[in-house]
């Protein structure tokens, strides 16, 4: 399987290019007032209303956000529904409605066959974190899109 | 998309009724009740579900792009024919996901009349509102819930017919269905007339399931009593029948329904019935993609529509109305406008973000004080804003705007309006699902998206409770809480004992200002208003009345609505408002600009007829220009309100229109022009009457071969496209809004022109 491969701050992340729609230059966010700061905004794609994550405050403990420079980029996601059969026969998953990456910088593809796969150490407790990758000397992050979002649905009771 | 409904993804088809004939442009769809549709044998096709969210997103996006290109293309006649085109597409687009509520209401008369049986009960059902269109899924998301709720006014609520005669009441019980709008959000109530919640009972329940010690449920009010019938295995029925009642019920309509998006209310009178309340929230209840009319506000750096037809009225504060009409009851804050007391929330704490108040250079700044009330160098006030204290740099003119919720009234501070637009309203994103307040999103014209905010959500955030209360308080001084039937005026003065009124709801702005607001150009007077100057007019320019004292410096300016050539009033002092009667005396309005008087607790108060005393005050601008001909047209015109009843025909009088008979409603309409099918020349029609509506009466007019040819136009306050497309559907020839009086008479030029030239072929 080929991987996204992204930087955000100084760490490399990587998520299933089957995901990936398409990877554009930032549009205006409009922010949601009130609401948790790892939802970044919504955006105008082209007259569709999509949800933007801020991967740094998901991903990010607030020291490393401190680090973080100016460099955005957007990585719109593919929904459930167009995800291409392939990555479904994969188990891949997605969103039922169009969501939009907000990372630092894409650092490139990579095959991940030529790459060790490693389960996430034990004492990151992060569902959203389902393995590392060793690329060249560098550890890649690799990130589960539905566990993510499960991470920032309401709660059912919430919901009540 | 749809996600609070169970829907599948691609197995769920809808079933699309096609009919079998082409369809004339006067097919009057509305007033056709559900059976007869059935009956007509319509062909019917099925479409996935996803196929037609597909379409519906991407009309939705159609109809952006056109609203994004309306201002540059306006008068291309190319572009106007285009865009008639996308109005009409999306119309029918929307409609293949709406139905009747009545089709799922009818559903109803069988389950009642079964179960009556089964139960040896004397049931009727009565169904109102039917012809409110839902979307398809909500509808039957609605039909379990409601099915229970049905079950269980006839089986728990209403008593046998012996038990009734007894009590002294009709022998026959009524369960009543019904389906309105409310603020933009639809309402379904089931009601009965029965025995009512036992209110005892209850609490002796509560403490026997051991949901609440003794203590506690003594002191639970009414209302929340009332609540516990929701809980898990609650039921005051010892017996658990075949019928209802294992006491698994109440507790599965509700989560059904608020996993929908709806909120459930029930209230009880002991003895007298029960009503259960199902308020479906705007984007539940409507089509995704579907378009209103929004309300665009600003609150910091956000930018948020408010539905349009939950907007009463918008008020701008200035810092003597901060002081002088903003209060504190019992720690909360209350704004005085007119004769009522207001609960008054800031828009920031509804969505949980801090306050904030624009500094002089127009930067955003922290809000420091607690509250508005917060006078500086009060006791309340933090070391923070001591060491502030001294002159206050704060430029912020707040703006109140006044909502409406179930006919309750409250204020919301807001930092700026952006101005109104026809939003396409969509659902809000799944991971925003938790936040009641947020009906949806929407992209503005200028591509900004904004969150579309809720009123039920924000009356919930706000901590706002109107319970019956406040109803029975309204009740108590005899106030009518219809607003359809009753119209309130403002009265005002400008010199000492001489006073004015103008309708409500010819207003869209009450403000004050001062001397140093206003400018002047030779003559004129201007005011600056929402980033434009609007001229100002002096009533005793134009009439025959005292003018305001030379060295009076605070004033009262009044914006009327859907005005051409904005313009305002400027008067002297608001006394307050009163809801008008019959007793209005025309005979004496001689003078143009007054329509007539009446007397109120001994004052006499001259009704304004703005728009004879705006066509007086510059009649090149105002002026119309009508045909000769036309003032020989014969007119009926059927309208509920006396007011515009009477506006309207002095309207047309005034333009040398002498023949025009003015009905109160539908019926009367149909009646009369029985008796003279050939007395008329153009029906003029309120959609919104008792006994017979406009709609029924077009389809009335529309099939009776005598009355087809004659014009019908619409004259309503349902505002938007869709009601637009809704009366024409039903069969009107020209829809117009109330109060545009130019347009109307232009409308009416048009339809004579058209229906002579018809006829003379």
């Amino acid at each position: 399987m080929e991987y996204a491969a992204f930087l955000i701050g100084d760490d490399l992340f990587a998520i299933p290019v089957a995901l990936v729609q398409e990877i554009g230059k930032p549009v205006e966010i409009f922010p949601v007032p009130g609401h948790d700061a790892r939802v970044a905004g919504l955006v105008n794609l082209r007259g569709r209303t999509a949800v933007a994550l801020d991967l740094r405050r998901a991903l990010l403990g607030p020291e490393a956000i401190a680090r973080c420079r100016e460099r955005c980029k957007f990585i719109v996601l593919e929904t459930t529904s167009t995800l291409p059969r392939q990555a479904r026969e994969l188990g891949l998953d997605s969103h039922c409605e169009t969501l939009v990456l907000l990372v630092d910088e894409v650092h490139g593809i990579v095959d991940g066959q030529r790459l060790e796969f490693h389960p996430p150490p034990a004492h990151v407790g992060e569902r959203h974190v389902e393995g590392v990758m060793k690329l060249g000397d560098r550890l890649m992050t690799l990130i589960s899109i539905p566990h993510l979002i499960e991470d920032l649905m309401p709660r059912k009771e919430e919901l009540s | 998309m749809q996600g609070s409904v169970p829907e599948g993804t691609s197995s769920e088809d809808v079933e699309i009724q096609v009919p079998a004939m082409a369809p004339t442009a006067a097919t009057p769809a509305v007033a056709q009740a559900p059976a007869v549709m059935a009956t007509a044998g319509p062909a019917t096709i099925r479409i996935g579900v996803d196929v037609l969210d597909q379409l519906l997103e991407l009309i939705g996006e159609v109809v952006l792009g056109r609203n994004q290109l309306i201002t540059r293309h306006r008068e291309d006649p190319v572009f106007k024919g285009l865009s008639r085109s996308i109005t009409r597409l999306h119309q029918h687009v929307i409609r293949t996901r709406m139905q009747n509520v009545g089709v799922l209401f009818e559903r109803y008369r069988r389950t009642v009349r079964d179960l009556s049986q089964q139960l040896g009960k004397k049931v009727e059902i009565s169904i109102d509102g039917g012809e409110l269109e839902l979307d398809r899924t909500v509808l039957e998301g609605l039909s379990d819930p409601l099915t229970h709720l049905v079950r269980n006014c006839v089986d728990h609520g209403l008593e046998t017919a012996e038990e009734r005669s007894l009590a002294g009441k009709q022998v026959v019980g009524t369960v009543s269905l019904r389906a309105l709008h409310e603020s933009g959000q639809i309402m379904i109530e089931v009601e009965d007339d029965g025995r009512g919640i036992d209110h005892e009972r209850v609490r002796v329940k509560i403490v026997e399931k051991g949901l609440a010690s003794i203590e506690e449920a003594a002191k639970l009010s009414e209302k929340e009593l009332v609540g516990y019938i929701f809980h898990p295995g609650f039921s005051t029925r010892d017996v658990a029948n075949e019928v209802s009642g294992r006491g698994v019920g109440m507790d599965v309509v509700k989560t059904n329904l608020v996993r929908m998006g709806c909120a459930v209310e029930v209230s009880s009178r002991p003895g007298k019935g029960t009503v259960v309340s199902i308020s479906i929230p705007l984007t539940q209840a409507m089509v995704n993609s579907s378009v209103i009319s929004g309300l665009i506000v600003g609150i910091g750096n956000h930018t948020l529509a408010i539905p349009q037809m939950a907007v009463n009225e918008v008020v701008r504060l200035t810092g003597e109305d901060r002081r002088e009409r903003i209060e504190k009851v019992h720690g909360r804050e209350v704004f005085k406008l007119r004769d009522k007391v207001i609960p008054l929330v800031h828009l920031e704490d509804i969505l949980g973000i801090p306050r904030t108040y624009l500094t002089a250079v127009g930067e955003i700044g922290k809000e420091r004080r607690g509250h508005l009330f917060d006078r500086r160098g009060g006791a309340e006030l933090d070391s923070h804003d001591e060491r502030r204290r001294g002159a206050d740099r704060r430029m912020r003119s707040e703006l109140l705007i006044v909502l409406h919720y179930k006919h309750n009234w409250f204020g919301v501070l807001v930092d700026r309006i952006v101005g109104t637009e026809e939003i396409v309203v969509r659902r809000p994103p799944e991971l925003l699902k938790g936040r009641r307040v947020f009906a949806g999103s929407t992209i503005l014209g200028n591509g900004t998206v904004s969150l579309i905010l809720d009123i039920g959500g924000m009356v919930e955030m706000a901590g706002l409770d109107f319970s019956d209360r406040s109803r029975v308080l309204s009740a108590h001084i005899g106030r009518s809480s219809n607003p359809e039937v009753e119209q309130r005026v403002v009265v005002f003065s400008c010199a000492e004992g001489e006073y004015f009124a103008i309708p409500v709801n010819l207003l869209s702005e009450v403000d004050r200002c001062t001397v140093d607001d206003i400018r002047r150009v030779g003559s004129r007077e201007f005011i600056q208003r929402h980033g434009a100057s609007i001229p100002l007019l002096r009533l005793d320019k134009h009439l025959d009345i005292t003018a305001m004292d030379p060295a009076r410096r605070s004033f009262v300016v009044l914006t009327p609505s859907r005005l051409t050539y904005p313009m305002a009033l400027v008067v002297g002092k608001i006394e307050g408002t009163l809801v008008l009667g019959e007793d209005i005396n025309t005979k004496e309005a001689d003078e143009k600009g007054i329509m007539g008087t009446f007397f109120r607790d001994g004052r006499l108060i001259s009704l304004i007829d703005i728009y004879s005393l705006l066509h007086k005050s510059d009649p090149d601008r105002y002026r119309t220009d009508v045909r000769q001909s036309l003032q020989q047209c014969r007119i009926l015109l059927a309208e509920d309100q006396l007011f515009f009843r009477q506006l309207v025909v002095q309207y047309f009088r005034s333009h040398g229109i002498r023949s025009v008979l003015a009905v109160v409603n539908g019926r009367e309409a149909i009646e009369e022009l029985a008796r003279n099918p050939t007395g008329y020349d153009v029906v003029v029609s309120d959609i919104e009457m008792p006994v017979m509506n406009g709609y029924q009466l077009v389809s009335m007019i529309k099939s009776d071969p005598r009355l087809a040819r004659i014009p019908v136009m619409a004259l309503t306050s349902l505002e938007g496209e869709a009601n637009m497309q809704k009366g024409f559907e039903a069969g009107f020839d020209a829809y117009e809004i109330k109060l545009d009086k130019d347009k109307v008479l232009r409308c009416l030029d048009r339809l004579l022109g058209t229906a002579s030239a018809r006829n003379g072929e």
